[in-house]
């Protein structure tokens, strides 16, 4: 029996659903917040800021870029 | 459903009614697409649970080493997952260098896809996982998640 919605697809046998159509679909904590995020737990665990620029060179970008208040 | 903003509103009262009773810690199992979703929640993996996932990260850029190699720096990249806790599961995530998927099919050869989403939806095993509501950081990152439009 077919109990999906008109305009919901089903993918069988894996976990994508959504991000199968679109792999930039975000969801969950903002990125901006969520790279810094990411940035907390490299040092944390011992990386430098600028290893973590480095290997994420676009992300640092984004936290260097003003920003507004939450 | 998608985008309707069930997720947000389900996260927000989770928090606001979590806040109420005086709860610390919401604990969780990360199944199916959730081992991804849960993440971007803010819920990090057990220290257990990190200890699979990172073996199983390991394993999964040492697979596409070739490819990660173009954007960064492996061996930092791996020191860093390797030393870290559960919180370097957002590292992990964080990876956007495009990688093959082997479950999303594509008509001539396998489709190209972030890391970050290949490795938690194709590779990395159900977790469990906890939302430390002490951890102001995290809440505070939440909260710009409940805060979006």
């Amino acid at each position: 029996m077919n109990t999906l919605r008109s305009g919901q697809v089903r993918y069988p046998g894996n976990r994508w659903g959504a991000f199968a159509d679109n792999p930039a679909l975000d969801v969950g904590i903002a990125e901006e917040a969520w790279v810094a995020l990411a940035r907390s737990a490299w040092i944390e665990s011992g990386g430098s800021e600028e290893k973590f620029n480095e290997a994420f060179p676009r992300y640092a970008e984004l936290l260097a870029q003003p920003t507004t208040p939450l | 459903m998608h985008g309707e903003g069930y997720g947000r509103a389900i996260m927000g009262d989770l928090i606001d009614a979590s806040r109420l009773m005086g709860i610390e810690k919401i604990k969780l199992r990360a199944e199916d697409i959730g081992i991804y979703v849960w993440l971007k929640m803010g819920f990090l993996p057990t220290s257990e649970a990190w200890r699979e996932m990172r073996r199983e990260a390991f394993d999964f850029i040492l697979l596409h080493r070739p490819l990660l190699e173009k954007d960064r720096d492996v061996t930092a990249l791996l020191t860093q997952v390797m030393a870290g806790g559960p919180n370097m599961a957002r590292v992990l995530n964080l990876i956007d260098t495009e990688v093959p998927s082997r479950k999303i099919p594509s008509r001539f050869t396998r489709k190209m896809m972030p890391f970050g989403k290949v490795f938690f939806l194709e590779a990395a095993s159900p977790w469990n996982g906890v939302l430390d509501l002490r951890d102001a950081e995290t809440v505070k990152a939440v909260e710009s998640y409940r805060a979006r439009e």
